[in-house]
């Protein structure tokens, strides 16, 4: 293949050669095809030494003057020929090449070559194959044969793996740091009224209900809070402080496009806080949305739930989206009779307007956004049997607004680009756990600009400068909480790039808090492919956290528990390390993905958050030099075992420590976090019927056993340990032209921790606690959905 | 009201099965099957995977579909008594994907 291009090139070195030895005889520097020059060469020297040849060199110099024309002729009969390459010099066959506006085109053959017609229109040249990135050419000599090269489009492969059915989440291969994209196929996999909802066929991520009562729920990775987890929406940080315990309630899972989780320490760019990890959201684009979906659903406990997103297309610059949810979870629940609701009442009303502006170079994205939520949780009033209930209400209201605005310096192959990210929220919570009110309104700014340049294909650099404000106004029953804290800094990350078989990134970055002064953050990713199927990381990094102790647990109010808060508080100071190989082995015309990791995080310093010392108090203090560790390992298999059909299958073990002191004895003691499951494992499997009319999905939690906090030795009102438990998850989907019904259960089996409220007869005695949960506080839930939409064509 | 509600869901989805149960038993009655490939004018991106497969499978008479080597070709498998090239060439023309080569699988000729 290779030898017939060569070929080509060789006869047109020889006519450009030997037109100009026509036109003058002496332009003999003329490219590229050396071989046949130098012969050419040889031959006119030959002549002008040995003038019997004149004959026999001007029959040859007739012919390639022939030849020449030949060759003008053809390039005369209005074709454009040329040749598609890959970047490792093999002809791509059935490459598409067309004229990008009158859109005539052909397809390359065997040998990769193409003859495409001029349209006669000053046009570009568009090549585009499955899985390479496009080329757009610019035609300057319709005469001259073109060689087109296409690079590998590492992102889109990502997508194309998968030729008949694409799996749900996928495991970003060329991706630097671990990635796992949720697609939305995924997020439709399970009822998945929220982000929250939306981890239940992952086997990384753990949601947990965090106490009996408010409804909070506490996402985990690598056996951390998720208080150390950053989240982003649309790559900027997002639902830090007050917004937390319930933020994952904040994002409909009808609004998702899709879910980007990493595990480690992230890029710095996006700060310094993604201590276990970071989880991006990303909405849907107005440019590619439909025009209209809508998305309604029940379950048999009488929640209902209305999503609806509309795009329009202004002009072809402009695009906006609107979206909207309401969702009613009103009725009492209390299966287990103490008299508490099984989880609060709630009801919801979330809209955003989003905007996509593009001209030219310069990109733009608006975006506003509303979230109103009341909640009540306590004991069951419905029936009005008690007399001054235990109640506990919260009510919020979240606004935001957040813009990006990006300029490409160059779009060439060498890219070059700056860009400004503004966000900014103010969340009010107004709540009252019985008799205790706790208030809370948090102002955030942040602003990062950012600055990117490849200098080569093997060098990039970024840099950029971003600031963060939060401000909190706090009111614990009389005491106030007041505070600020201003964080500016500013970053340079370098990244090596060997043909994308090794891969360097190294960031640091440094910042001042006006709270704790100057802190420097340094973080090195590593990716190595030794061969083309096996993909290895590591990386190593720190990261920082301002610790908001009742913002972030003020769920933990939801029982009788002291609540006492050391002075001066540290900030959270980690390192995190972690190697991951991924593999993928080709067997029965498929693909295994097979993933092992190990992550390690040591804390430095740390906000200790104890319900161990003392059983009737919840205690925040500093570590100061004490041990707290999390490990992390985890095994995924994945393997498609015939078409339509996913199969995944996981197992991770967690082992997180700490130090607990005891404040009044001065005895410290190194014990397993509360409340963690030692273990998970996860089997999910999905069928889609050939013509992907109908959808079966089944996915099975196998969660371990684990600790509860030291219970009253002399009067012990739980269990030292829980046990291991079994969560089932099904679904059937029908799909129609331009709608789907669903019909799901949630925990199929049952399975409840039967009595998650301790001492709940009398919540006002020193023993109430409704923050012991370590299961499932609903039994089995079955729900049904419609999913309608207008396509965009 | 629980039992209402679940009731609707499960009359919901069994709609949706009878009728393939119906079309199941139609099947006997089949007539020729036959797949055509379709190539379209530009390569088959993701978008445009997610119009063919939400749009395609719903055409009346189509049985199957699966997408050719070259990155631009749709193969539909479908009953030749119930729909055409013609009519599968317009399905494609619905959703904005324009068909520049349409020819059916081992020479057959659609009567």
């Amino acid at each position: 293949m290779k030898e017939k291009a060569l070929l080509r090139i060789d006869v047109a070195g020889i006519c450009i050669y030997s037109q100009s030895f026509i036109d003058g005889l002496h332009k003999s520097e003329l490219h590229p095809a050396k071989g046949q020059i130098h012969h050419l060469r040889f031959t006119i020297a030959h002549y002008r030494h040995n003038p019997h040849l004149k004959d026999m060199l001007q029959r040859y110099l007739f012919s390639l003057l022939l030849f020449t024309v030949s060759l003008h002729l053809t390039a005369a009969d209005n074709k454009l020929k040329g040749f598609v390459y890959d970047s490792s010099n093999e002809p791509v066959i059935g490459a598409n090449i067309y004229w990008e506006q009158s859109k005539k085109g052909t397809t390359s053959n065997r040998e990769g070559f193409f003859e495409i017609e001029l349209t006669g229109k000053h046009e570009h040249l568009i090549v585009t194959y499955t899985g390479y990135i496009a080329q757009s050419l610019h035609i300057h000599d319709v005469d001259e044969e073109l060689t087109v090269i296409l690079e590998e489009d590492t992102q889109l492969l990502d997508e194309l793996v998968i030729s008949r059915r694409s799996p749900g989440t996928v495991t970003q291969r060329d991706a630097l740091l671990q990635t796992q994209r949720v697609t939305r196929g995924e997020i439709h996999r399970a009822a998945c009224c929220n982000l929250g909802e939306s981890f239940e066929t992952n086997p990384s991520v753990d949601v947990a209900y965090s106490d009996a009562a408010t409804g909070a729920k506490q996402i985990k990775l690598l056996g951390l809070a998720g208080t150390y987890v950053q989240m982003l929406t649309e790559n900027y940080p997002n639902f830090r402080g007050v917004a937390s315990p319930f933020g994952m309630d904040y994002i409909p899972g009808a609004w998702m496009e899709g879910i980007y989780i990493s595990k480690g320490t992230s890029s710095v760019k996006n700060g310094y806080e993604a201590l276990a990890g970071q989880i991006n959201v990303e909405y849907k684009k107005p440019q590619t949305m439909d025009k209209f979906s809508l998305n309604l659903f029940g379950s048999d406990a009488l929640r209902m739930e209305a999503n609806a997103d509309a795009s329009i297309h202004l002009n072809e610059g402009l695009t906006t989206a609107l979206f909207a949810h309401y969702s009613d979870d009103t009725q009492p629940h209390d299966r287990n009779e103490d008299g508490f609701l099984d989880y609060p009442k709630t009801r919801q009303l979330n809209l955003m307007n989003r905007w996509n502006h593009e001209a030219g170079k310069y990109v733009a994205q608006y975006g506003v956004r509303y979230v109103n939520e009341q909640r009540e949780g306590g004991q069951d009033v419905t029936h009005g049997t008690i007399d001054d209930p235990y109640t506990i209400s919260l009510a919020t209201n979240r606004g935001e607004f957040y813009t990006k605005q990006a300029y490409v310096l160059s779009a060439d192959e060498l890219a070059e680009s700056a860009a400004l990210i503004a966000s900014g929220s103010v969340h009010d919570q107004q709540s009252r756990y019985d008799l205790t009110p706790y208030d809370v309104t948090q102002q955030n700014l942040y602003l990062s600009l950012l600055y990117e340049k490849d200098f080569s294909h093997m060098h990039n650099l970024s840099t950029g400068l971003s600031l963060n404000h939060d401000g909190f106004e706090e009111h614990l029953d009389n005491s106030s909480f007041n505070r600020d804290e201003t964080v500016l800094g500013g970053y340079v990350q370098y990244a090596f790039n060997l043909h994308n078989k090794f891969i360097l990134q190294g960031g640091i970055r440094a910042d001042h808090s006006s709270r704790y002064g100057f802190f420097v953050t340094p973080r090195l990713h590593l990716k190595y492919n030794p061969a083309e199927w096996v993909h290895l990381r590591g990386s190593l990094g720190k990261g920082f956290r301002t610790a908001n102790v009742l913002a972030e647990n003020n769920y933990l109010l939801a029982s009788s528990r002291r609540i006492e808060i050391a002075d001066h508080l540290d900030q959270e100071e980690a390192w995190n390390a972690g190697v991951n190989a991924t593999l993928y082995i080709p067997a029965g015309g498929r693909e295994i993905t097979l993933t092992g990791e190990w992550y390690h995080t040591r804390f430095l310093s740390q906000v200790v958050v104890d319900v161990d010392s003392d059983p009737h108090a919840i205690r925040f203090y500093n570590l100061q030099g004490g041990r707290s560790y999390s490990n992390s390992a985890q095994v995924e298999l994945s393997y498609p075992f015939f078409t339509g059909f996913t199969f995944t299958a996981a197992y991770r073990y967690t082992r997180s420590m700490s130090d607990y002191r005891n404040g009044v004895t001065g005895e410290t003691r190194f014990l397993s976090k509360p409340l963690l499951n030692d273990y998970k494992g996860l089997v999910t499997t999905s069928y889609q019927t050939p013509l992907r009319k109908w959808q079966f999905d089944l996915t099975g939690q196998f969660n371990g056993g684990g600790r509860m906090p030291t219970p009253d030795s002399s009067n012990p009102l739980w269990e030292e340990q829980f046990d291991p438990f079994t969560v089932v998850n099904g679904q059937v989907t029908r799909f129609f032209r331009n709608f789907s019904l669903y019909l799901g259960a949630e925990n199929l089996f049952d399975f409840r921790q039967e009595n998650p409220i301790i001492d709940a007869a009398h919540p006002r005695s020193d023993n109430f606690d409704a923050t012991m949960v370590w299961g499932p506080v609903h039994g089995r839930k079955v729900y049904a959905g419609l999913r309608y939409n207008i396509p965009r064509y | 009201m629980k039992k209402t509600v679940l009731l609707l869901m499960i009359v919901a989805l069994s709609t949706g099965s009878t009728s393939t149960v119906y079309a199941q038993k139609k099947e006997h009655k089949q007539k020729e099957e036959v797949t055509a490939l379709f190539t379209l004018n530009e390569e088959i991106c993701h978008n445009c995977k997610r119009k063919i497969e939400g749009y395609l499978p719903f055409e009346k008479g189509v049985t199957a579909l699966a997408y050719g080597d070259d990155g631009s070709t749709v193969e539909v498998t479908y009953r030749t008594d119930r729909t055409d090239t013609l009519k599968l060439q317009k399905a494609f023309n619905k959703i904005k994907l324009e068909v520049v080569e349409t020819r059916l699988e081992k020479q057959q000729e659609e009567k």
